[in-house]
């Protein structure tokens, strides 16, 4: 029995991007009956390589309608439901959401549609660059998690030129996917999950630092 | 049963030189103050930020023993 056969409320996932498509495969895998994915981008030639549920033909659609193209194609039992625009403040959002944005801004219209949001128990943002890799597991109505979440808004003007998914870099983005199976999982299971990880994978991994 | 941790407070510190083990006289130390005396470990530089338990912290904070600091950028990308 997969964890997600008994799970009735929706999935939101918010990107579909580097962090978004490795996602849906973990949410495919947990058993995921239907996906609301939200994305306002289309499907360009440098995404393909490192967003590996593109093909050539879905290049100058929305991204959306790829990822469902793909679910489709490959006979999966999930089921996506597309949704071509942002989530901003009068996104009406219920249900387990997952993000995987490219800035800040967005991040804060989307907290804009969560923070206190009582029908949204699990909030996940995915955040990497280079191989920098920040997790955040938010119970939107909780106070602490409210306070500690905020704290890790910046401008994006600060934002240091940290690469996304690319050939060389497509651990990051694997490794925020690796980290929402185990959270949602653990949710699932009623455990207290860290409402906040920062990793290096570079400093995990070498040896010799 | 006491913790070691409580016995001799410690805290980790990873930056792009290493990962250090630290034992502190003084739960408290101001992070600042700890990188400052620290032999292996770099000041966080202008793009880098310490980030204690997971979340962003400024210098000037306090350091309590059993936590785990990391140095490094925050990333944004998605």
């Amino acid at each position: 029995m997969a964890p997600l056969d008994e799970w009735s409320d929706a999935i939101h996932l918010i990107g579909a991007g580097g962090i978004g498509t490795h996602v849906l495969l973990a949410l495919i895998e947990l058993g995921a009956r239907e996906v609301n994915v939200w994305d306002d981008d289309i499907v360009a030639p440098h995404n393909r390589p490192t967003q590996f549920v593109y093909s050539k033909s879905d290049i100058g659609k929305p991204k959306v309608a790829g990822m469902q193209r793909f679910v489709e194609s490959q006979g999966y039992d999930t089921v996506i439901k597309p949704h071509y625009k942002r989530v901003d403040a009068k996104t009406k959002l219920q249900g387990v959401v997952i993000s995987g944005v490219d800035t800040m801004a967005s991040r804060r219209n989307i907290w804009q549609a969560l923070k206190y949001n009582p029908f949204v128990p699990l909030y996940i943002d995915g955040r990497v660059g280079d191989a920098y890799v920040h997790v955040m597991t938010i119970e939107p109505c909780n106070p602490t998690h409210i306070e500690r979440y905020e704290s890790t808004f910046f401008d994006d003007t600060a934002a240091t030129d940290l690469s996304c998914s690319t050939r060389e870099n497509p651990h990051s983005a694997l490794a925020v996917a690796q980290m929402v199976s185990m959270n949602f999982s653990l949710f699932l299971q009623g455990e207290d999950v860290k409402d906040a990880v920062y990793r290096n994978l570079r400093h995990e991994a070498a040896s010799v630092q | 049963m006491k913790s070691a941790a409580l016995d001799r407070p410690s805290i980790t510190i990873s930056d792009i030189n290493g990962t250090e083990e630290a034992l502190l006289h003084i739960d408290g130390q101001p992070l600042e103050q700890y990188f400052a005396a620290s032999e292996s470990l770099t000041v966080p530089g202008k793009n880098d930020v310490a980030i204690v338990d997971g979340i962003p912290v400024d210098l000037s904070r306090p350091v309590e023993a059993g936590s785990s600091i990391m140095v490094g950028r925050q990333p944004s990308n998605g």
